[in-house]
């Protein structure tokens, strides 16, 4: 798999560092670079380097192109992946809310408008990076506090019960596929 | 952001991260989102009545005020300070909601704490939604007879049940109860003693004749009453001994 000359190639300062690098392809066709510890912590990335036989020697001649992520969130993911690439396991999951404190550069990574934060959760699953969807969560989490229900509905976007049933009687109204 | 346009895993993901508060006041939202609320594994939660509504999560507790009358809006103390829930309704309805939609069971009922007026009103939504309750603490709950026994035919208490003052004989064990530990026990005839389905049961100061009580005996040897594991009463003398139960002098008599 070949890369186009003029596609922009992101690079994250901590990627250097690491010698065993990997290239990724962003829907919108930007290139990143990532280490192998960093992308280590996605396990759809790292299933699919390790079905594809990617090693050291050939790794930046194919890049992995991700077609369900865009670019913008593929930057934030990538930046996320080098901050925490030697961080220590999790402990288990216990089944109480888990108890972590969101550190403050996670935080400002984060602090991004609604929609954006909610595109970035959509990718971080379809990747399936763990921390940063507990991450997200966190954020999510924290927008609910002190809120009242009306205030909560309009931050998630939940529609009341009266929209719910005329979305129902309208798509019970339209005609099906045949017509 | 459209949060019901989140995949279900995720949405579990996001849910799971939620305080019992921020639940209870999404599940006002919608009908819905009440359903939805079951994702977030309530089952984690811990809720017990005494004092305040109680919901515990790991090592936080938020405790809801019982207030008298409707509000709309119902104060709930945690550790770092004050919060709410959005609840048009009284205390009780307020209870009978979030065990609906958290569909866990009343972890502990302490009925001294509670006081017989909220303890009525909040058995009042527990029968009404058939929901367990696991542990009842009445030790000096100032309950009548009749209305405990009018209750405990409906309730659903598995768990363990604490008694220590006098009853009388309207007095009902809860037909699922699995532990009962009761002084003053003049209330427990043999006919409750026969109904009952208990693992362990501890009763003081019992009606039992020596008679009946031989009588119980001789068939839980014989392999009736398969529940009761272990049986502990005071104040009476079984007129036969029988083998493997112990008897102390104290005229206590101990079976398991």
């Amino acid at each position: 798999m070949s890369v186009e000359p003029e596609v922009p190639i992101v690079q994250v300062e901590e990627v250097r560092e690491n010698p065993v690098l990997y290239k990724i392809i962003s829907s919108d066709n930007h290139v990143f670079t990532i280490s192998e510890h960093a992308v280590k912590l996605s396990k759809t990335l790292w299933d699919l380097i390790t079905n594809l036989g990617l090693t050291a020697e050939n790794a930046l001649d194919n890049p992995i192109p991700v077609e369900n992520v865009n670019g913008k969130n593929m930057e934030t993911i990538v930046q996320f992946c080098e901050r925490h690439k030697y961080d220590e396991e999790e402990p288990e999951y216990t089944n109480y809310i888990r108890e972590f404190v969101l550190p403050e550069w996670d935080r400002q990574l984060l602090s991004i408008d609604n929609e954006e934060l909610f595109q970035l959760i959509l990718a971080t699953n379809y990747l399936d990076i763990q921390k940063l969807m507990d991450y997200c969560c966190r954020v999510i989490g924290d927008m609910a506090k002190d809120k009242t229900p009306e205030e909560l509905r309009i931050i998630y976007g939940i529609p009341t019960d009266a929209e719910d049933d005329a979305l129902e009687r309208s798509a019970s109204d339209s005609p099906g596929p045949s017509g | 952001m459209k949060f019901l346009h989140f995949p279900i895993l995720v949405m579990k993901e996001i849910l799971k991260n939620m305080d019992p508060i921020v639940l209870i006041n999404l599940s006002l939202i919608s009908k819905k989102m009440s359903f939805l609320i079951l994702h977030g594994n309530p089952s984690r939660f811990k809720i017990s009545l005494s004092d305040y509504l109680t919901i515990t999560s790991g090592q936080e507790s938020y405790n809801i005020y019982l207030c008298r009358g409707k509000s709309n809006l119902v104060a709930v103390k945690v550790a770092q300070g004050m919060c709410s829930v959005n609840w048009n309704d009284t205390w009780p309805k307020l209870l009978f909601h979030i065990l609906k939609v958290f569909k866990c069971p009343i972890t502990t009922v302490t009925g001294f704490l509670l006081g017989p007026v909220k303890f009525r009103e909040a058995m009042q939504q527990v029968i009404r939604g058939n929901f367990e309750i696991q542990d009842m603490d009445l030790r000096n709950s100032s309950m009548g007879s009749d209305v405990l026994g009018r209750m405990f035919e409906e309730a659903n208490v598995t768990g363990t049940l604490t008694l220590n003052r006098e009853y009388e004989s309207t007095m009902q064990c809860p037909k699922d109860l699995k532990y009962l530990l009761s002084e003053n026990s003049d209330w427990f005839t043999i006919d409750k003693l026969i109904a009952s389905r208990c693992v362990v049961i501890e009763v003081t100061k019992c009606s039992l004749t020596n008679f009946e009580l031989d009588e119980y005996l001789k068939k839980w040897q014989n392999g009736d009453y398969p529940n009761l594991e272990y049986f502990f009463t005071s104040g009476i003398e079984p007129m036969e001994l029988l083998d493997g139960l112990g008897w102390c002098r104290t005229g206590s008599l101990v079976v398991s």
